[in-house]
């Protein structure tokens, strides 16, 4: 067996995308050895690198009152109030740094940043910068500050002072598994900051390992998950039945028609005032509606975009527009059927690890930034306003990376428990060698066969809820059968594990959460419920149960208040019982 | 997803194999790059446009569209 090689550090980083660069950069300012490990190649994986190419534009004398109460109300009464303030004066300050460095970004011809419109919203604006070039910048400008890199590492387990887990002391350090060569990797540092992304189970548009691994391993320490009801996802999309992409926010945000297989606009009918620039579960609840009532598919009609916006959209969003070409799609003359990927899963942060003001979870020692996180910013559909689920990240990722740093001044390394990294070895290792039976792939299809079909997804009911519940319980059951052959593999058993903990916990928070809001729809609640739900609920490992609990939201301290009552929910759908039909 | 890797362009100069996010490509410490686990591929693009020699194709089609929600 090989070796285990050990790295110490001030401050680990886990996830090298927005959130996790700007920590370690932010990091990396107030201590020596900022590490940061990333189970893909860092600028070249995870969700930053598909990003659609748009953050929020903030200047600091834009009217952030107006903004903040925006996002308020665009958040269905969830954003945390504190993090906006915090949000909007950080995102200007990142933005000012991506102009310093002289980041790929739209600029009008007099050489401001260009403000665009977006999705979801009537006041905030996006800047635009050019997809991977981005992520390229980002990852020299981190490594240009003497942050150490570490590749093509899983972390499988966190370290803790009392060598267990769940943990009631602080988090040590890390371990992880060589994605390629199956080395174990002890990482011994002083903070730890977990930005490993979101969660789902698709491999597509540069993402097949965005597997929820830090909420899996918070939650395992005895972290707190937050919002798990509100994870559902569907910005990648499938473009005409053969390919997946994202970028619909720069389709949205620069004039693309929708239209049904009639050849109608629908989305007027369902939002007279944003139209196709309506927030994206508008969006798909508007699709489903249309599906339901047999007027789909939906298409997406951009015939009448200027050569100028084309040509924008090639450096902005490249990947779909290169998906386009190669399908032989011609935009100028062709629509484009458009389904969303909806899954059970979070890529902004819909719902995830529980962080405070300064990004800190309820374990000491152990910080969280950007979709692996409940994002305190956009809580429950972060993607709804256009730009916002990067810049969080940017924000969450500074936030994390100074307070971790702060942390780390202030303890002492501690020496990994020799018992936790023996068990963590054989956990981690265990499966390793088995050669026939269950692929990972295969198990992680039947997790999407039971849980992206609209009436799971979208549109929840009690007896679906359940249904999927069972459903992946017998999942779990097949995970000993997985097979892996090699250290590739082996990782991927790791990732359906977390993926079926997490999906399991977000029905389970679903079957609790007896109304809508955002990204989570009960059919037999088809209201917001600003009476008795103007709360999180929260989980939490105790011994081997998950404990629910509530988080209300504080209007006590805030200012942007949300109307008293029960409010409709704005595109209900009605699949079950007596109920009006869709 | 990634189709081909066309060895008589290839100059192996290890690019593909840095590069891909899901470690879809192999080159066994500098030989011959080789796909390796083609399922895994998320058809991103990255190795495609990053290959000096163009030597890689890549289908913008998914494997299996298995995520539909209607």
């Amino acid at each position: 067996m090989l070796e285990i090689e050990s790295i110490d550090a001030d401050v680990l980083v886990v996830g090298g995308g927005f959130a996790g660069l700007w920590a370690a950069i932010r990091a990396r300012e107030f201590v020596e050895q900022v590490v940061l490990v990333d189970k893909g190649k860092v600028g070249k994986s995870g969700c930053s690198t598909l990003a659609s190419g748009v953050q929020s534009c903030i200047f600091p004398d834009d009217d952030l009152d107006a903004l903040k109460k925006e996002y308020v109300e665009r958040g269905d009464y969830l954003p945390d109030q504190d993090w906006l303030d915090i949000f909007c004066q950080n995102q200007a300050e990142r933005l000012r740094d991506y102009l310093a460095w002289g980041a790929p970004i739209e600029k009008d011809p007099s050489g401001r940043v260009q403000r665009a419109a977006t999705r979801g919203c009537l006041k905030a604006s996006v800047f635009m910068f050019h997809g991977r070039k981005f992520m390229d910048l980002l990852s020299a400008v981190a490594r240009s500050r003497g942050i150490r890199i570490i590749d093509r590492v899983a972390i499988g387990g966190l370290l803790t002072s009392d060598g267990r887990c769940p943990t009631t002391g602080s988090v040590t350090g890390a371990m992880g598994i060589g994605t390629r060569t199956g080395q174990l990797h002890v990482f011994t540092a002083r903070a730890t900051v977990m930005a490993a992304g979101g969660m789902f189970p698709l491999k597509a548009n540069r993402i097949g390992t965005v597997t929820g691994d830090a909420q899996a391993l918070v939650y395992e320490a005895g972290g707190e998950l937050k919002d798990m009801e509100f994870c559902s996802t569907g910005n990648i999309n499938c473009w005409a039945r053969q390919g997946y992409a994202g970028g619909i926010n720069m389709f949205q945000g620069n004039g693309a028609k929708m239209v049904n297989a009639r050849g109608d606009r629908f989305m007027p009918k369902y939002d007279p005032v944003l139209a196709e620039r309506a927030a994206l579960s508008e969006l798909f609840m508007a699709y489903t509606r249309e599906v339901a009532e047999e007027k789909g598919p939906v298409y997406f009609d951009m015939r009448h975009l200027s050569s100028e916006t084309v040509e924008k959209l090639n450096k902005v969003v490249p990947h779909p527009m290169k998906l386009f070409r190669k399908l032989n799609i011609d935009l100028k003359h062709e629509l484009i059927e458009n389904s969303p990927a909806v899954m059970v899963g979070s890529v902004a942060g819909e719902g995830g690890i529980s962080i405070g003001t300064q990004a800190q979870t309820t374990i000491p020692g152990l910080y969280a930034a950007g979709a692996a996180t409940a994002n305190p910013i956009m809580p429950g559909a972060p993607s709804r306003t256009g730009g916002v689920a990067t810049a969080s990240c940017n924000v969450m990722g500074y936030v994390a990376g100074e307070s971790a740093a702060k942390w780390a001044r202030g303890v002492d390394a501690v020496k990994p428990d020799a018992g936790q990294i023996a068990a963590l070895r054989d956990s981690l290792l265990g499966p390793l060698g088995k050669k026939s039976g269950l692929s990972a792939n295969e198990l992680r299809f039947q997790l999407l066969a039971c849980t992206v079909p609209y009436r799971y997804s979208l549109v929840k009911h009690e007896s679906r809820i359940r249904e999927t519940i069972n459903n992946i319980q017998d999942l779990k059951d097949q995970l000993d059968r997985l097979a892996a052959p090699d250290p590739h593999e082996l990782v991927k058993v790791h990732e359906m594990r977390h993926m079926l903990l997490l999906t399991e916990l977000s029905f389970w928070a679903a079957l609790d959460r007896h109304e809508s809001r955002a990204r989570h729809y009960r059919e037999e609640y088809p209201f917001l419920d600003n009476i008795d739900w103007l709360k999180h609920i929260v989980l939490k490992k105790q011994a081997n149960q998950t404990m629910l609990t509530y988080e209300p939201l504080p209007f006590d301290r805030w200012k942007h208040l949300p109307p008293r009552g029960k409010l409709s929910y704005p595109i209900p759908i009605f699949l079950t019982g007596t109920e009006a039909k869709a | 997803m990634i189709k081909n890797i066309d060895l008589k362009k290839c100059t192996k100069c290890g690019i593909c194999e840095d590069v891909c996010p899901n470690d879809v490509i192999r080159n066994d410490g500098g030989s011959q790059p080789y796909i390796a686990y083609q399922e895994d591929c998320s058809t991103c693009f990255i190795c495609e446009e990053e290959c000096p020699e163009k030597a890689i194709e890549v289908n913008p089609a998914a494997s299996k569209i298995v995520v539909f929600p209607y």
